[in-house]
């Protein structure tokens, strides 16, 4: 995304939380993530780093998962494309400016 | 006695495309004509081997001789393919090898097409300039 970032200035990234069953700390670390607010802690988490405990109450995690799911979400990450277009898995950075278009 | 042998005759002609049709396309006719599959045969045919399946979509494929059926089986979407026959199906990727593409993963992006503006962006994070023309929305998880 970073990559992408550096050659697209007319693009922005919202990052929504959506932590998998199949991880079973990626709840708990969401809910931190979210609570601070921070890329740095996502940043980490991507690295393996400790995250530490939630420092808040917030149901954001739980309505993003609802959301994912209704919306057929099941693999990460996912991308929603302004033109609603659903694009699963990762992908390199070339691909998805070219996904992306202009 | 004539007339009645021309009505069995033109019953055979109107038999035997759809009894020894393989789906194929001979003589310049076009066969997806001379079949028909429609939602609810489909959920007929394959709701004993694919769990709750709910059928969303028929159409011909890009391949000849299949239908591409877009259905639902515990929350996950997907396309399979159905021969005309209705004897067979496969699932996997349907592949040009002229354009190189993956088409049948390029049609279902096409097909669970959702709305992006009523996605609340509220409780992302954002990542680039929050001014940026274009919105792209990933889901992620930390792990």
């Amino acid at each position: 995304m970073k990559k992408i970032l550096e050659e697209r200035k007319d693009i922005v990234f919202y990052i929504k939380m959506f932590p998998l069953q199949s991880h079973p700390e990626a709840y708990e670390k969401s809910k931190s993530i979210l609570c601070e607010k921070s890329l740095a802690l996502l940043e980490d988490a991507f690295e393996k780093k400790p995250i530490p405990k939630p420092k808040c109450e917030t149901t954001a995690v739980d309505e993003s998962t609802r959301l994912a799911q209704r919306l057929g979400i099941n693999s990460v990450p996912t991308l929603i494309l302004p033109d609603g277009r659903m694009v699963p898995g990762y992908k390199d950075a070339r691909t998805l400016i070219q996904l992306i278009g202009n | 006695m004539l007339r009645r042998l021309v009505v069995d005759c033109l019953l055979l002609f109107c038999l035997l495309p759809t009894t020894y049709s393989y789906g194929f396309e001979t003589r310049g006719q076009d066969c997806s004509k001379c079949h028909t599959l429609n939602k609810e045969e489909a959920q007929d045919l394959l709701k004993n081997m694919i769990p709750e399946v709910a059928i969303l979509d028929v159409r011909p494929s890009p391949v000849k001789g299949f239908w591409e059926v877009y259905l639902e089986s515990r929350g996950q979407k997907g396309i399979i393919y159905v021969d005309f026959q209705k004897r067979h199906f496969f699932s996997g990727a349907l592949v040009s090898l002229g354009e190189r593409k993956n088409l049948t993963q390029e049609r279902l992006v096409e097909l669970n097409r959702v709305d992006a503006s009523q996605i609340t962006l509220d409780d992302a994070l954002v990542m680039g300039d929050q001014k940026a023309r274009i919105r792209v929305i990933v889901f992620t998880d930390p792990d």
